[in-house]
């Protein structure tokens, strides 16, 4: 578990631009880590190539904090 | 058909004008602009958002209702009617499009509807449209157009969609620094971000064609922001565009849907007059500065220190947009109601309303001429006969 929490802070940290220890789990990427809607996109699909899973656009729309990211990857995990 | 020798845009197998009329909201573009454009073997696209402010019957019916369902069904029911009637004009010429902006909230009911209603083509732009094959998969035969800035979005796009293995039929690439209305940029500040310029973003793309592994004459490019010359359409295809988009020149024409004065508003305002502000939908807008924005881009400080988050702000009930500066008290964004403002100057009412427009000179200075003249012109260089010194 712990290791999928670095794991994704790492790409978040990668996608956004931003140094690793201003990604917290309850981080909001829009609010706090100051991503648009295009960079949410391309976390998704980074997450997606990291994961080896599909993130589908209804439940990508939903994933807005590294906590969020965290969760589906860890449900959804092969 | 106009007499041209330059090479037609071609989508979905159908051989069409490369000069592509835009998509222009609240009820600028209905069925008679699109249907003239169509008529002529172009694309004629008819703005979806809000067509019921055309019908006096669907107006009247609205004023019995603030349910957001009942008026979305109301403008369901105005564009099914234009987009018959935008049919029924092109007798089966050219191509009639509906765009539908992602940021209206109720976009995938639009999106039915117009494929229902026999539209050729849908063009989302105003977000990125990533769900938009989905919304489309009954109707294989709707060309879909993605409107993006840059090849970062383009990118995305093209990404998720060749994962549910659909690929856009044609991309609108709208430059932010030149274009009207709505703007694919984060703010007033970047509008003229070099990542924006035409000839970057098409080599761009191509090597994304590259890379994907799309062949290079797969996807139209088409070109919108700014161009306002014969000479500027035969630069851009030659840079690799396949057609080029015009907006507020087709605004200007004889044949556009809006009041007169909308279109001397447009015709008529010099380079000073045209300013860029943040709308309600949180995205940068450019239009004239007419008495109206004058006046609340004087008391934006104002009306932002008093943003509140308060439903009662959309007084129509239409929640048209998904995230509105107003209604959701967002600062940053715009404080005003845009369907209000935009339909006002549809109707000509030159003191309340907004009127979009693009940065440059208009192709016919400020004459108001028809549709086939503006074509005949972009495609040949030719101008009227009276306007030979313009």
């Amino acid at each position: 578990m712990e290791q999928i929490e670095q794991r994704v802070k790492k790409i978040v940290a990668e996608q956004l631009g931003v140094p690793e220890t201003d990604v917290k789990t309850e981080s909001s990427f829009v609010n706090d880590l100051g991503a648009d809607s295009l960079d949410t996109v391309e976390l998704v699909m980074a997450l997606e190539e990291e994961f080896e899973c599909e993130i589908p656009d209804e439940e990508a729309e939903k994933i807005t904090t590294v906590q969020q990211a965290i969760d589906y990857v860890s449900a959804h995990l092969k | 058909m106009i007499a041209h020798s330059l090479p037609s845009l071609i989508i979905k197998g159908k051989s069409l004008l490369p000069v592509v009329q835009g998509g222009m909201g609240v009820g600028i573009s209905a069925h008679r602009l699109a249907g003239a454009v169509a008529r002529e073997g172009a694309v004629g696209t008819i703005a979806s958002v809000d067509l019921r402010h055309h019908h006096e019957d669907l107006v009247e019916a609205s004023k019995k209702t603030k349910l957001q369902d009942e008026l979305d069904a109301l403008n369901c029911v105005a564009l099914d009617r234009e987009i018959r009637l935008a049919k029924e004009t092109a007798q089966g010429n050219g191509m009639v499009a509906v765009n539908v902006m992602k940021a209206v909230d109720a976009h995938a009911r639009y999106v039915r509807q117009a494929c229902e209603s026999g539209a050729d083509a849908i063009v989302m732009g105003a977000g990125l449209p990533l769900d938009l094959p989905e919304m489309t998969a009954d109707y294989p035969n709707v060309a879909l157009i993605p409107i993006l800035s840059d090849s970062r979005g383009i990118g995305v796009v093209l990404k998720r969609w060749m994962k549910k293995g659909r690929l856009p039929d044609a991309i609108v690439i709208e430059h932010p620094g030149h274009a009207a209305g709505h703007l694919g940029a984060p703010n007033v500040e970047s509008l003229n971000d070099p990542k924006f310029c035409f000839e970057r973003v098409l080599s761009e793309t191509r090597a994304l064609f590259e890379t994907l592994e799309i062949a290079m004459d797969r996807i139209p490019l088409i070109v919108a922001g700014g161009i306002n010359s014969f000479d500027k359409v035969k630069h851009y295809l030659a840079q690799g565009a396949s057609a080029v988009q015009l907006g507020t020149a087709f605004a200007v024409t004889k044949e556009c849907d809006a009041h007169q004065n909308f279109k001397e508003v447009l015709a008529t305002a010099r380079k000073e007059d045209i300013v860029e502000f943040m709308s309600v939908a949180g995205l940068p807008a450019r239009a004239v500065m007419t008495p109206w924005l004058k006046t609340y881009l004087g008391r934006l400080d104002k009306l932002q220190a008093n943003a509140k988050a308060d439903l009662a702000r959309c007084t129509q009930g239409l929640n048209c947009l998904s995230v509105c500066g107003l209604r959701d008290g967002l600062a940053k964004a715009g404080q005003f109601c845009i369907d209000m403002k935009l339909s006002s100057a549809m109707r000509g009412e030159v003191g309340k309303g907004l009127f979009f427009r693009g940065a440059d000179p208009l192709p016919f200075g400020d004459q108001i001429r028809s549709v086939r003249e503006l074509l005949t012109y972009m495609l040949t260089g030719e101008k009227p006969a009276d306007l030979q010194t313009v």
